[in-house]
């Protein structure tokens, strides 16, 4: 349409004389050859003179956003064909950048001798730095060398912005919990990742809890010995208990250290073997210790040591330290026998 | 033109003289302010990513100053997560994470990031992990590991002790399943340990980077799947301005270090 209507205004109003040619008959003169067309450029079918410039809106974009692209050719003299629609895609350097697309008003007329091109361009890449030139190819029927007449002008090529998607993107639809920021005072902590102990650590953290447990094995081996340990112990308690007597009784008369000396000896064996007779004779002893298994060599010194003290009871005068060593003597023959017996 | 560009750095220089003026506290308010303000201005993206990355420039004015925590490191990716910083965000948080392996908005934090990585299609090049996520001991942390170890091993002496002193069986069983349970923790803490002094975590900034086989554009592309930016890995080795980084399915190879951020912080420590 704009075709027809370029050309019939082009050519009433820029060609004196040319009211002939309103008839859309073109004169044999307007006739343009096909010998000097370039190869390499695309021809507009343009005939006559004309300007060119391009125009670019917006310059500043991000990658894939459309850009409204604009060629306008003037015609600066007489037009016999008006140039057609230059097709941007097929330009090498357009298709590489950009992707071609009509616009809503693919064409203009802002008045008789110009017409507008639009085109929608969206860059392909972010790096797009310039909408290249677009060369127009027309004939100038008024240069007689047909070589010579076929012209080039180009567009100034247009610098571009292409700027990273990112500023454009809208802003991350995240949760809400990401809109809220975590404040206070542990914004200022440092902390430091997590390493492995040191060797001399580990070694603390290994033997601290054996120490404190065998500290602890200690102290209630201390405070709740076993029934054995218990009953050693106060077998031992009762021998001393009996050769302290035996030693302070050597001051009293010597029927009165007979008789404690007789008493405290019944009193450790009482203990040591459970004797059950509160006074004793030495047969009864003798019997005693024989029952709970203890030697011969012993049940004779006990015995022994209680008839001595009877002799002495009655009238027998004796050696005052002979009595308390015989029954310390006694004594302590018992303990060595039952320790060893515990070792075994 | 360069008098502008003159002017442009002096007033960046400004900001950064003007917040070193500042206390820590008034920093930490700036951020939140901007930060704020970004949410306020959500439906402008231009505005938004201004004011978040004010929030980004304070957030990491604290760290210049020595604060390393959690919390900071999940408000500084976030900030960057909204402010379009994709690399830096997950750097954030996987720097967050390595201070507090359990904390869980961090963990979420990365896995949003992660889903907006674009791995190439068909390709595991790059992807962390099987489910993205972190290994349960790393969850745990490596000191409640060594915590639980220390208890199991202190449980452990009891219950002998104990035996000895009732010789009851069951103590005895006790002790020594207390035994086995803090060798196994204590080698988990071990190797979390050792996890952690490898190299510093790398993420790619920068979309299309190739893996190369050597220290050079030279070398050829050891895999023909480029990188995309947030895609994480480990610094084995440095050369001059290359890195050799391994990704997550163990894949080796060399990228330059203007496309890789790498995470310093962990070298200063170790």
């Amino acid at each position: 349409m704009f075709n027809c209507l370029f050309h019939v205004i082009a050519v009433s109003l820029l060609v004196p004389g040319a009211g002939a040619l309103a008839d859309d008959s073109p004169a044999p003169d307007d006739e343009i050859p096909v010998v000097g067309r370039p190869v390499d450029l695309p021809f507009s079918g343009a005939s006559g003179s004309f300007e060119i410039e391009a125009r670019a809106e917006p310059t500043t974009i991000r990658a894939e956003d459309p850009i409204r692209y604009t060629l306008v050719i003037r015609a600066t003299a007489a037009v016999r064909h008006p140039p057609e629609r230059p097709a941007l895609a097929k330009l090498k350097e357009f298709a590489e950048a950009f992707y071609v697309e009509d616009a809503e008003e693919p064409e203009r007329n802002p008045d008789k001798q110009t017409v507008e091109f639009n085109y929608r361009l969206k860059p392909r890449r972010s790096d797009v730095s310039e909408i290249p030139s677009v060369p127009f190819v027309y004939f100038n029927p008024t240069i007689r060398h047909a070589t010579k007449a076929f012209q080039i002008r180009f567009t100034d090529p247009i610098p571009l912005k292409v700027e990273s998607s990112d500023r454009f993107a809208p802003v991350p639809a995240l949760p809400e919990a990401f809109y809220h920021l975590a404040t206070g005072n542990g914004l200022f902590e440092q902390d430091r990742p997590f390493r492995a102990p040191s060797p001399g650590s580990l070694v603390l953290v290994t033997i601290f809890p054996v120490a404190i447990c065998a500290g602890w094995y200690g102290a209630w081996r201390q405070l709740y010995p076993t029934a054995v340990r218990r009953s050693r112990r106060r077998q031992s308690a009762a021998a001393l208990h009996a050769l302290k007597l035996l030693r302070a009784a050597s001051q009293l008369s010597m029927r009165e250290q007979a008789e404690q000396a007789a008493a405290a000896l019944t009193r450790y064996l009482h203990v040591r073997f459970a004797l059950a007779a509160a006074d004793p004779t030495p047969a009864e002893v003798a019997e005693s210790m024989r029952r709970l298994g203890v030697s011969s060599r012993l049940v004779v010194m006990a015995a022994r040591f209680y008839a001595v003290c009877d002799a002495a009871r009655y009238g027998r005068s004796l050696n005052r330290d002979a009595l308390a060593d015989a029954g310390a003597r006694v004594i302590i023959e018992v303990e060595a026998a039952a320790w060893a017996s515990q070792r075994s | 033109m360069g008098f502008a560009a003159i002017l442009i750095l002096a007033a960046l220089h400004a900001d950064d003289l003007e917040l070193s003026r500042l206390s820590s506290v008034e920093i930490k308010d700036r951020a939140e302010a901007a930060f704020e303000s970004g949410v306020h201005h959500r439906d402008d993206p231009e505005i938004a990513r201004r004011e978040f990355r004010k929030a980004v420039t304070c957030f990491e004015e604290l760290r210049r100053r020595g604060a390393r925590n959690a919390l900071l490191f999940r408000n500084l990716g976030n900030a960057y997560f909204l402010a379009g910083d994709l690399p830096y965000a997950i750097l954030s948080y996987r720097r967050g994470l390595r201070l507090s392996p359990g904390d869980v908005d961090l963990m979420e934090g990365l896995d949003l990031a992660r889903e907006r990585v674009s791995y190439p299609e068909g390709s595991r090049l790059g992807r962390p992990g099987p489910a993205g996520h972190a290994s349960w001991l790393a969850r745990i942390g490596g000191e409640w590991l060594i915590g639980g170890a220390i208890f199991l091993y202190f449980t452990a002496c009891v219950g002998f002790t104990r035996w000895l002193m009732t010789r009851r069986i069951v103590l005895l069983m006790l002790a020594l399943l207390s035994v086995l349970g803090a060798g196994v923790l204590t080698l988990f803490a071990v190797r979390e340990a050792s996890k952690q002094a490898s190299g510093p975590i790398v993420v790619i900034a920068e979309d299309s980077v190739l893996l190369r086989r050597g220290d050079s554009l030279s070398y050829p592309a050891r895999y023909e799947t480029p990188l995309n930016r947030g895609v994480e890995g480990r610094v084995l080795a440095r050369r001059g301005n290359w890195l050799q980084i391994e990704l997550s399915g163990g894949e080796v190879g060399w990228v330059m270090t203007d496309y890789a951020l790498v995470d310093d912080e962990q070298n200063e420590e170790s």
